[in-house]
């Protein structure tokens, strides 16, 4: 039973070295202690059920408790109900007391403003639940992250060092700006490895130790956050807002539903139509799969036959939909703005939203194409599950109208597309035209005050503006010109066979991504490769292209954090339970070189290669 | 509240119908160069460009640089010759100012009596029969022409100076087309007094040092132009920086080396004397706002580039013990182009 603490005082203690509460600032746990309470149950009394309401989440303070999910059985000493920090509203999986335990109870509202104000706790514990659906025991956090940040900050503090003892008696005597510029890149480099900050930090710290240290002035340095892809990722953002929060998506999802036959083959149709829909306009595989992942979850609730093979197959069919095109479009990844941001001004001319589509179009057909087949030969079942007709109906009847602000999402979009075909008619470039229907949408309420500085990402806008400026600074003390005489044989597959240049990155890519996060590995090859390209007179945009496109792969869920975000949403579909998704995205990685060279022919005759 | 809202919708839809009014009918420049914004002869072309631009209002002016300077091999062209058509296609510009040879060759030819592109070249070495622009209707500019007469005068200024009655010389330059053309260009000079022999191309490095090792007992004056596009040796593809090869040219040559641009000193020539940048630039843009005012292209005479600067290396000329008119220093001196 609960027990309301009644002036005594709650060991609230135990808070501050468990972990995930040990991630959380002290000022917010204090917060927490007006809603605690302390609860107690007998050996073998349950604390919740399967699918029962959220209400709080459980911290062991004595004794043990047994966690149910289907057949798996797992004794727990620290946590129970995670659930409710991460605003799920049923509880997956049973949870009684093995022997006498006492709990402290915090409940959800309490957990929600602790997850809010603390983004890394809220990881934490989306890392644990992830890891209790996929049955993997508690990991030891703290020793593994501690060594692994030790490390990092040493590396942080050598390696910038070893470059500027390595290249004191040649960079430094002939061009010391570019010299320092290394140290400071080679610092920023080893941060953004090891995730020893958040990823914008190491890049403003990088600009302000390029302008503090005279390597350029604050002009150029800043000048990312005056440029056209910030402008674009701003708007861009913005669009994705209305789209997001309208429920445009959710009715496609049904749209799709109600016309096609309620056959299997149309479900994932529908279903991995409405990722490919959603990955131009909403600049987030994690964005995309929290809006239809739970759509997901909800249609297999309604099947009226069905096993697991073909709820699988369709799970995977979702987080294919979402993610396979990421490459595809300038908008639909915050990180294709930074790869934009470093090409040539030209190239940005060039490669605006229609034309980077159109030129990564064949890539993009063939990819599908070859995700059918790895599809058929892994996940072929003889299951025909069923979704009634009468219950897509009733959902879109009950939707009612489309409303102001799926209207205002719908136009906002429109008016992009048709601005991007007709430049040439009104000769306004495409970022001013982006900003425009950012404008209108602020101004017309469609995107409130609290939206705009909730749901935007403003810290990888800083990231964005911060990288596009020391790219700047990069071409203004001669880096890129520096780097080109010291990767000759690089430059030599790139210039002279790019077909064996393809195969290497994507080797190079695939290894590195085994280690460093997607972002990550984007920035640092992009940072090196996109201008070494435009010096050695390869297409840059290719480059920049190709490193996207090879470095969305994934063959483990940790190398992909919208991966464990879908399987925390998507409990229905049981996706971590599927022994078939690590051959399925080995498969999908290897097929992706075969695209890219499907697409070279094209490529020449747009006269990109 | 509802009078509120169509206000404001009132106010956004005239402020985007001003905005595209305003840009649609606002005239648009397309500024084609054939190399890129790092070579120094396209810098200062853009600088007279800038001049007669930089005064006009309500124009959009955008650049495209083709880089065949640095990527000069047939598929680096092909390339850079459908971006550059892209780039048209993409602006649609009013008037399309097509800057040196590739620029022609590669895109502004395809554009010849288009209905609504007028067409503004400059920098052209060559004739403008091969791409079509002497029948057109839609097209106008100035040529480049290398300028021989006052090469000739500085000559025989030299000559006279070392006691040389009939002094010889010789284009040395790469394989470029723009080389060829100067080259023919020069052919046809009539040289009088001077012993002016066929131009000699090399295509690589090594075949350069040969050439100035056979030719140093052969000449007086050696003249160089392109120089750009010499690759390493026959089996390595990759171009000698030009710096480089100017500073051998100069430490081995025993004949003064005399640059056909001004810039040419700035890699190390002796002394150059070259086709005015500013000029091309100036001309060019003028002339693009006089056809934006309403005059037809074919109605402005096409003509010859009539200025030429001059550029000094007083190391170089004190070590080669020649003495140059006063006044070539002072006019490199009061053009930026005098280096100690």
């Amino acid at each position: 039973m609960n027990a309301p603490t009644d002036g005594r005082a709650v060991p609230v203690e135990r808070l501050v070295d468990l972990f995930p509460f040990s991630l959380c600032s002290r000022p917010s746990l204090a917060r927490l202690v007006p809603s605690l309470t302390l609860r107690t149950l007998a050996p073998n009394e349950r604390l919740y059920g399967d699918g029962d309401p959220v209400d709080a989440l459980y911290v062991v303070l004595s004794g043990e408790l047994e966690l149910r999910r289907g057949k798996s059985r797992r004794r727990e000493i620290a946590l129970a109900g995670e659930e409710a920090g991460l605003e799920l509203a049923r509880r997956d999986g049973a949870v009684q007391a093995l022997s006498t335990t006492r709990l402290l109870a915090i409940p959800a509202e309490a957990l929600s403003v602790l997850a809010t104000d603390n983004a890394a706790f809220r990881r934490a514990l989306l890392d644990r639940f992830c890891q209790r659906e996929s049955g993997e025991g508690q990991r030891v956090h703290r020793p593994r992250g501690a060594l692994r940040e030790g490390l990092g900050w040493l590396f942080a503090v050598l390696f910038p060092v070893a470059i500027y003892a390595s290249l004191q008696n040649s960079l430094g005597q002939s061009d010391p700006e570019a010299l320092l510029f290394l140290t400071i890149g080679a610092a920023a480099v080893v941060m953004w490895a090891f995730s020893l900050l958040p990823e914008f930090v190491p890049a403003l710290l990088a600009l302000l130790a390029v302008v503090l240290l005279g390597i350029a002035p604050a002009e150029i340095a800043l000048s990312g956050f005056a440029s056209q892809g910030f402008v674009v990722a701003l708007s861009i953002f913005g669009l994705s807002v209305v789209i997001r929060s309208s429920g445009l998506s959710y009715r496609l999802l049904l749209w799709l539903l109600r016309i096609g036959p309620a056959s299997k083959v149309w479900y994932r149709i529908a279903l991995f139509a409405t990722g490919v829909a959603l990955t131009p306009i909403v600049p987030s595989a994690n964005g995309r799969v929290s809006i239809v992942a739970p759509l997901l979850t909800d249609l297999l609730r309604t099947f009226e036959h069905g096993g697991d093979r073909e709820r699988q197959r369709l799970a995977v069919t979702t987080l294919t939909g979402v993610s396979l095109l990421s490459a595809a479009f300038l908008s639909s990844k915050s990180i294709n703005f930074v790869v934009f941001g470093f090409l040539p001004a030209q190239e940005q001319m060039r490669f605006q939203w229609l034309t980077w589509a159109y030129a990564a179009s064949v890539v993009a057909l063939v990819t599908i194409a070859l995700y059918c087949l790895v599809d058929a030969l892994l996940y072929r079942n003889a299951e025909r599950p069923q979704l009634p007709k009468q219950v897509v109906a009733q959902q879109l009847a009950l939707l009612g109208p489309v409303s102001r602000a799926e209207w205002a999402g719908l136009a906002g979009l429109l008016a992009l597309i048709v601005s991007f075909v007709t430049t040439t008619l009104h000769h306004i470039e495409v970022p001013w035209v982006a900003l425009a229907i950012l404008s209108w949408l602020l101004a017309f309420g469609f995107i409130d005050r609290a939206q705009f500085r909730e749901r935007i990402d403003w810290s990888f806008l800083v990231f964005l503006g911060a990288l596009i400026g020391l790219m700047a600074v990069m071409r203004q003390v001669g880096v890129d010109h520096w780097m080109t005489n010291r990767l000759d044989l690089l430059g030599a597959q790139m210039t002279n066979n790019f077909e064996i240049f393809i195969l290497l990155l994507a080797a190079a890519i695939f290894l590195v991504r085994i280690a460093l996060p997607i972002n990550a590995t984007i920035v640092i090859f992009a940072s090196i490769l996109v201008p070494y390209a435009a010096v050695v007179g390869v297409n840059a945009w290719l480059v920049g292209f190709l490193i996207l496109f090879f470095a969305e792969s994934f063959i483990l869920p940790y190398q992909a954090s919208y991966y464990l975000q879908f399987t925390a949403i998507s409990d229905a579909a049981q996706p971590a339970q599927d022994l078939r998704l690590i051959p399925f995205h080995l498969l999908l990685a290897a097929s992706k070189p075969v695209a890219v060279y499907a697409s070279i022919p094209f490529w020449r005759e747009l006269g990109i290669l | 509240m509802r009078l509120g809202r169509l206000l404001m919708t009132l106010f956004f839809l005239a402020g985007a119908v001003i905005a595209v009014v305003f840009n649609v009918g606002k005239p648009t420049l397309l500024v084609l160069h054939s190399y890129g914004d790092d070579y120094v002869w396209t810098r200062e072309v853009d600088v007279g460009l800038r001049r007669v631009l930089g005064s006009a209002s309500g124009i959009n002016v955008h650049y495209h640089y083709m880089h065949t300077k640095r990527f000069g091999d047939r598929e680096a062209l092909r390339r850079a010759g459908i971006a550059a058509r892209d780039a048209i296609d993409r602006i649609g510009p009013d008037v399309l100012l097509a800057i040196d040879d590739s620029a022609q060759l590669l895109a502004a030819r395809f554009y010849v009596d288009h209905p609504s592109l007028r067409i503004v070249f400059a920098g052209l070495n060559g004739g403008v029969e091969e791409y079509g622009y002497d029948k057109a209707a839609n097209v106008t500019g100035i040529l480049e022409r290398k300028p021989a007469k006052a090469l000739k005068e500085l000559l025989l200024a030299l000559a006279r100076d070392k006691g040389i009655a009939r002094p010889s010389t010789l284009y040395l330059a790469d394989t470029t087309h723009s080389a060829a053309l100067d080259g023919q260009h020069l052919a046809g000079f009539d040289w009088g007094e001077v012993n002016y022999r066929p131009a000699r191309f090399v295509s690589d490095f090594q075949a350069w040092q040969q050439a100035i090792h056979e030719l140093s007992d052969e000449l007086d004056f050696l003249l160089v132009g392109g120089y750009r596009q010499l690759q390493r040796s026959p089996t390595d593809p990759r171009l000698v920086p030009a710096t480089e090869v100017m500073a051998w040219t100069e430490a081995h040559a025993t004949m003064p080396v005399i640059g056909m641009n001004a810039f040419n000193t700035e890699d190390g020539a002796t002394l150059s004397i070259g086709v005015s940048p500013y000029e091309q630039g100036e001309w060019a843009a003028r002339t693009a706002l006089a056809i934006l005012a309403g005059t037809a292209a074919n109605r402005i005479p096409m003509v010859e580039s009539t200025q030429y600067v001059v550029a000094v290396r007083r190391s170089a000329l004190e070590r080669r013990g020649l003495n140059l008119p006063t006044v070539y220093e002072a006019f490199a001196r009061a053009t930026n182009n005098f280096f100690p």
